[in-house]
């Protein structure tokens, strides 16, 4: 009972708490690497936590742990002692109900966004390569479309897309520039990431608010880590002329998504190199990734854990 | 169908930049390849063309006389306006290098600009 206790708790604060300061900090944009990571890790860890707290609510330990304790060659009595539910077969099947619930959810969205996600790339692809032109800009599909655009769609099948608007708008520095952050997409695979994320955030988003505006969030890092790994292959100057360019053009209708603020920060950080994210603070992170994803799993093993490690048995 | 994908592009190509509507045998008379296509394959391919909705044909004889149903401006035109219409959460497989901003943000934008 203290092991599901823990966890569900555990996972409620970092749930609310944690994906709150997660959202709010203003550190991802000095390390946007880190941050995706940050993101996938805190909501893994949430997922970890409520499945194992709900599996030891659900365990029911006097039918198990007779075998689990000649298993780990430990004391059954101990073992119950550690494990047992106080209430019985009522929270046994809540327990039951909140894992299956979450496993059920979480496999859902993973099927659903995987094969909505393929369903569309195809597609577009195939739309993509019928209208556009290979032979104009090598590595890249040229689209007959007078407003500037350029875009990328990841996967085995991969394409760069730009307009002809875009090539008659940008002088070819700054297209190239802009090749080569979409580039960067594709090298560093964000598709892979983003479907991840997704996946992650549409599983805890109805019970953790929070989570709702994290896919935001993450989409905008993966820009950042384009342009920053863009930076590596090309001057800065173009890449940030090309960017203030075509924010700055007169937008038709359609989706209207970026902000002022968005693009001012990708603007800035484009004009200085920034010294990024301090080492203490990278290694802080780093470590609580990995705590995020270890300390579920230690929670839910501790009691056997500790018995294991004191050996006390009291039948023998 | 994979293997098919660049030469429907192919003959969409031709079948537009000829602007009236061909027989298989033209096509293919059209196409200039080493070692040149079968007539069943760009059978094949504008057959499939046709299903997907493509193309529209006209009996003449034994023969079918295809043509595109849309222009390829008018093409392209509702491609790029269904592919970025999606909102941006909406659609994770395509990583667009500058979301669109409204006027009001890009005025934002401009003033924080001069600052």
């Amino acid at each position: 009972m203290t092991s599901a206790i823990l966890l569900v708790t555990y996972a409620v604060t970092a749930g609310t708490l944690g994906a709150g300061w997660l959202r709010d900090a203003r550190w991802p944009t000095l390390a946007p690497r880190l941050a995706i990571a940050a993101w996938q890790a805190l909501a893994a860890s949430v997922l970890l936590a409520l499945a194992a707290g709900g599996l030891a609510l659900a365990i029911s330990f006097p039918h198990v742990s007779a075998d689990l304790a000649g298993l780990l060659n430990l004391c059954a009595e101990n073992l119950r002692h550690g494990y047992a539910s106080p209430g019985g077969t009522l929270t046994a099947l809540i327990g039951l109900a909140l894992f299956m619930t979450l496993l059920t959810r979480a496999a859902w969205c993973a099927f659903r966004t995987t094969t909505t996600d393929r369903r569309e790339r195809v597609s577009r692809i195939a739309a993509l390569d019928l209208v556009g032109r290979t032979n104009i800009v090598p590595g890249a599909l040229v689209v007959d479309h007078a407003t500037p655009y350029a875009f990328c769609i990841g996967g085995r099948r991969h394409r760069i897309v730009v307009t002809s608007g875009l090539l008659a708008t940008l002088d070819p520095v700054e297209l190239d520039a802009v090749l080569a952050h979409e580039h960067a997409h594709l090298r560093q695979r964000h598709h892979l990431a983003l479907i991840l994320c997704r996946i992650l955030f549409a599983t805890l988003s109805p019970v953790f608010p929070a989570f709702r505006a994290a896919m935001t969030r993450v989409r905008m890092y993966a820009e950042l880590c384009a342009d920053d790994s863009a930076r590596r292959h090309v001057d800065v100057g173009p890449l940030r002329d090309a960017l203030l360019r075509l924010a700055c053009l007169p937008a038709p209708t359609g989706a209207l998504a970026a902000s002022a603020l968005d693009v001012e920060t990708r603007l800035l950080r484009l004009e200085d190199r920034g010294a990024g994210l301090s080492r203490p603070s990278v290694a802080l992170v780093a470590f609580a990734i990995g705590a995020g994803i270890l300390v579920p799993l230690l929670l839910a093993a501790g009691p056997a854990l500790a018995m294991a490690w004191e050996g006390i048995c009291l039948l023998g | 169908m994979q293997q098919f994908g660049d030469l429907e592009a192919v003959v969409m190509e031709h079948l537009w930049s000829t602007g009236e509507p061909l027989t298989v045998r033209e096509v293919l008379e059209r196409i200039d390849r080493e070692p040149p296509l079968a007539y069943t394959t760009v059978l094949t391919v504008m057959d499939n063309l046709h299903r997907k909705g493509f193309l529209t044909r006209e009996r003449e004889g034994r023969a079918f006389r295809y043509q595109p149903v849309k222009d390829r401006a008018e093409h392209t035109a509702e491609l790029m306006h269904a592919l970025l219409s999606d909102s941006g959460d909406a659609s994770i497989t395509l990583l667009r290098f500058l979301d669109q901003m409204s006027p009001a943000e890009v005025k934002r934008l401009k003033r924080a600009l001069d600052d």
